[in-house]
């Protein structure tokens, strides 16, 4: 180092300030008296020892928090069994509950239908009432010719539809227009019924 | 140019009833002169018609067996014989007519003016004038053959200018098919109120495929249940 800076350089004196510093605690050292010493102490068996106590210790912790828990599970299995029966207990309580209830309005119902009913009681009022007696009529509704009138036409309508039905329904040939349509051939006479003379 | 083009107008001018002024006078319509009015009005468009074959024998047919064809024939005949002064042969069997039937001069009966026909000649009988009756052509009760049946409408032609034939029920037998081939045609009667549709056209059908010459048909048995005042208004 001193072959590449000068003596005075800020590193060098460092460097120096450090073995002079090294030096100063060799010496001190080199100073002291050499000493033996000795103890009747085993260190690892008093940790030991003390580590064993504290488990001891911690162990009758536990064994009494156990009892405790155990105390306390009973405690809670008995308070859960009493739970459940008093949830079976509610449910029964509630469907007693809904029963009574729909009983109630259906009471409630018809109690108001009976107030009604007794209401429209005392006051003379009923569901069916008769407005006006029936009377015989003095003169019929419609008058015998109008009757007779209706059955002659009904008459009528009913023999000529009856005839159409018969006429379109008769498979024979009844007059020279039904030949002529039906077998196109010329009706060269046409006569009437019964035996003609000489 | 068919039959049913051919008396197609006069078909459709014939189906109004007839109305004579005497009759309207006297109050009533008399089915004997209106049949007498068809039958005339037959004839004339049958046998003096324009046709281009000119009929001269003519078979009449009635569909239903109950239908008195020989009836209607006779009437024709008569009807013929008075509107020509040619030979008119009634074929058939018309025992009612024979009853009345004129001898000639030698007493006997018989047409014997010809060679041809022995059996026509043996057993025709003169009606009145011009008109002929000669019997049918069964024999015993036998069964006509088609030859036989062909040489009796042959004979009949040869001997009578026109010839009108009663022929079988169409429905019951072939026979009329057969005659109406050898014949100038044939007239189906048919029966109102009793011959079907159906049967008459299948008759109809069953000579048009035998080619026979249908000249018309004839509806018998017409009744009028309307009064004629009432029908004329319809």
């Amino acid at each position: 180092m001193l072959t590449k800076f000068e003596p005075s350089h800020r590193l060098v004196q460092e460097v120096e300030q450090q073995i002079a510093q090294a030096e100063a605690a060799i010496a001190t050292e080199n100073a002291l008296p050499v000493k033996d010493e000795t103890t009747d102490k085993n260190a690892q068996y008093e940790w030991a020892k003390s580590e064993l106590q504290k488990t001891q210790v911690q162990w009758k912790a536990l064994q009494a928090r156990e009892a405790t828990i155990v105390t306390q599970e009973a405690a809670y299995q008995t308070m859960a069994r009493h739970l459940g029966e008093d949830a079976i207990t509610q449910d029964d309580l509630l469907s007693s509950e809904k029963a009574a209830q729909e009983n109630y309005l259906l009471y409630v119902k018809k109690q108001e239908e009976a107030r009604m009913d007794d209401a429209l009681d005392e006051r003379g009022i009923v569901n069916v009432a008769i407005a006006e007696h029936p009377v015989a009529p003095a003169l019929p509704l419609w008058s015998t010719a109008t009757v007779l009138a209706i059955g002659l036409a009904a008459a009528g309508a009913a023999g000529t539809g009856a005839a159409f039905a018969a006429d379109y329904l008769d498979p024979a040939f009844r007059t020279p227009e039904d030949v002529l349509a039906y077998l196109n051939s010329p009706v060269l006479a046409s006569l009437p019924r019964g035996r003609l003379s000489a | 140019m068919s039959a049913g083009v051919l008396f197609a107008q006069t078909t459709a001018r014939k189906e109004v009833r007839p109305a004579k002024p005497s009759e309207r006078q006297a109050g009533g319509w008399n089915p004997e002169d209106f049949a007498r009015e068809q039958i005339q009005g037959l004839v004339r468009q049958v046998f003096f018609s324009n046709a281009e074959r000119p009929v001269r024998q003519v078979v009449f047919s009635a569909v239903e067996p109950e239908t008195d064809v020989r009836n209607i024939c006779r009437r024709v005949g008569e009807a013929l014989a008075l509107e020509t002064a040619e030979t008119v042969a009634l074929a058939g069997e018309y025992p009612e007519v024979l009853q009345d039937a004129e001898t000639d001069q030698e007493g006997t009966t018989g047409h014997r003016t010809k060679d041809e026909g022995a059996f026509l000649r043996r057993d025709a009988t003169r009606v009145r004038g011009n008109l002929w009756l000669v019997p049918g052509a069964k024999k015993n009760e036998e069964r006509v053959t088609t030859i036989e049946l062909h040489a009796y409408l042959c004979a009949v032609r040869r001997e009578f200018k026109y010839s009108i034939v009663a022929g079988p029920p169409a429905r019951e037998s072939n026979q009329a098919t057969a005659m109406a081939r050898f014949a100038d045609g044939i007239i189906l009667v048919l029966s109102a109120h009793r011959t079907r549709r159906n049967t008459a056209r299948k008759i109809m059908e069953a000579l048009e495929a035998a080619q026979a010459r249908i000249l018309g048909t004839v509806l018998s048995d017409r009744v009028f249940p309307i009064p004629e005042r009432i029908y004329r208004r319809l």
